[in-house]
């Protein structure tokens, strides 16, 4: 298929909904295996093949709407493979791994079914804003679905039977794209890491390396997946994003009522940026949008659609901008290429 | 002399009460000594070297117990499983069983499965299941007032009772 296509089309995930000026997106992901077969990490290349062969023909099969297609991964050119990686139709170790694998998905890209992932099966599901017990909705009845066409490794004791004993019981992450510029320009990350804390939530950088996230984007995701039910740990992450957004919110507008003027410079001097730089990293790109975005949400600019900065934090990325070029370049030529892009963008609209 | 008349070999003064018996190069040599040489030697003795020994002496069993512990139906033990914290096949889950349930625990806090039930897992077990976790949700909902969502799941629990199905177009 041509995964070029993709390029230039934003997800569905990136286009807004409820909370969406704090909370960007909501994910809901599955783990399962089949049974009677040994998890990837130890299955013969003949199993792994054979896991394949039969969730080609199941998924393909299952008659869900939209229809699903699907995509080879150990068959893509890198390129495509780090595309499908920055739109999170693949996660990193799909990616890198070097096993006959596959993806499927659908076309507004909300469910992505990862083969010969860690687990035979990760099923993920994506939307805008914060609505994660809608998708878990979907994820729950696309899991029977396919339950009554695959037997799934389950104990009563030990839930769904997964590679790794973080992911046994539920098999399911929920998690949450948060983003808190207002946070973290007030230096309150503490208090963000207290509410993870305490509600047994993992917290990492959704862009970049280390616990710092680049762009202000955080994720958050339950860490307990045995012991609870689903509906518990939907409702245990959706109460952190509560606190969280309450916390987002508050301090934005501390901020921009202790410091009106240098407030307002600040997102004017990250629009003004964007719009006249010559040649920009996908860093700075980034923490730029991440302040004009800000700045949107809050009313202080009125020319950028919000969509517009959004699909500017996908379609900025290294695999999207060289794919739209046709070929592979080095650093420097894309961040030219970047700068001209995010230029014309914000100019049109 | 008797050996309760013994006086201490180390400080020679004291009456000796500890009576030890060492092998030098395969010979048994005899030491006699009082509460307090006794106490110092041992005190000297138990370094950070002969800690570490002990408890090397004390788990070793218990190791050789965990490396016992192997999956019969993919062959990886309960130690390689621990360096790499992957399973092999989901049969390791009940091989390794009570080491793993700690470990469980450790992380998750718990180790029970509460959740959802597949359908490949049966029917009627799957619905079992569900209304297992929608009676504990339903018991939070009463806990928290929550007399709206508490009712919502009275009914799916009903319905799921009489017809095998939560929800009503279903």
């Amino acid at each position: 298929m041509d995964l070029g296509r993709l390029r230039n089309r934003p997800v569905e995930w990136l286009r807004g909904g409820p909370e969406a000026d704090v909370v960007v997106s909501s994910r809901v992901r599955l783990a399962r295996n089949i049974d009677g077969y040994p998890f990837v990490g130890r299955a013969s290349d003949r199993q792994k093949a054979r896991i394949e062969e039969l969730m080609q023909s199941v998924l393909l099969s299952l008659g869900v709407d939209p229809p699903l297609q699907y995509v080879r991964v150990d068959r893509l050119e890198p390129l495509q493979r780090e595309l499908l990686l920055e739109r999170r139709l693949i996660s990193t170790e799909h990616a890198e791994a070097d096993c006959v694998r596959a993806v499927a998905f659908d076309e507004p890209e909300q469910t992505s079914i990862m083969v010969n992932e860690e687990d035979h099966l990760r099923l993920q599901f994506m939307r805008g804003g914060l609505r994660l017990d809608e998708v878990y909705e979907r994820a729950d009845q696309f899991d029977d679905k396919l339950s009554e066409r695959v037997p799934f490794a389950f104990s009563a004791k030990y839930g769904y039977l997964t590679a790794c004993p973080t992911n046994a019981g539920t098999g399911l992450r929920a998690s949450l794209m948060l983003h808190l510029p207002g946070v973290v320009m007030a230096q309150e990350m503490d208090k963000v890491i207290e509410v993870a804390r305490t509600e047994r939530l993992a917290l990492r950088g959704v862009y970049g390396e280390g616990s710092h996230g680049a762009g202000d984007f955080y994720q958050i995701s339950n860490h307990v997946t045995l012991g609870p039910t689903e509906e518990e740990i939907i409702s245990s992450v959706a109460g952190a994003a509560a606190k969280l957004i309450a916390l987002e919110r508050a301090a934005r507008q501390t901020l921009y009522r202790n410091h009106p003027q240098e407030f307002e410079h600040r997102i004017r001097r990250a629009l003004e940026l964007l719009r006249s730089a010559t040649t920009i990293s996908s860093e700075e790109a980034l923490s730029f949008l991440s302040q004009v975005r800000m700045g949107v949400e809050m009313n202080l600019l009125t020319e950028t659609p919000l969509e517009t900065l959004n699909e500017l934090l996908l379609l900025t990325l290294p695999a999207h901008l060289q794919t739209m070029e046709g070929r592979l370049l080095d650093s420097s030529v894309r961040n030219e290429l970047r700068a001209s892009y995010v230029k014309s963008r914000l100019l049109t609209g | 002399m008797s050996e309760q008349e013994q006086t201490c070999g180390e400080c020679r003064k004291r009456r000796a009460t500890w009576h030890l018996t060492t092998f030098v190069d395969g010979k048994p040599v005899q030491q006699h000594l009082c509460e307090e040489c006794y106490a110092k030697k041992e005190g000297a003795q138990a370094g950070p070297d002969e800690v570490f020994a002990r408890l090397i002496e004390a788990v070793v069993p218990e190791l050789k117990q965990l490396a016992l512990r192997q999956c019969p139906s993919c062959g990886l033990d309960y130690l390689e499983f621990r360096q790499s914290m992957r399973f092999g096949c989901p049969k390791d889950y009940e091989a390794f069983d009570k080491p793993l349930e700690q470990l469980l625990t450790r992380f998750h806090g718990a180790a029970r499965h509460n959740g959802k039930v597949p359908l490949s897992a049966g029917r009627e077990k799957a619905i079992r299941g569900r209304i297992r976790s929608l009676r504990k949700q339903q018991k939070k909902a009463v806990a928290e007032e929550n007399y709206e969502l508490a009712a919502e799941l009275r009914d799916r629990i009903k319905r799921l009772e009489e017809h095998g199905s939560g929800t009503p177009e279903e």
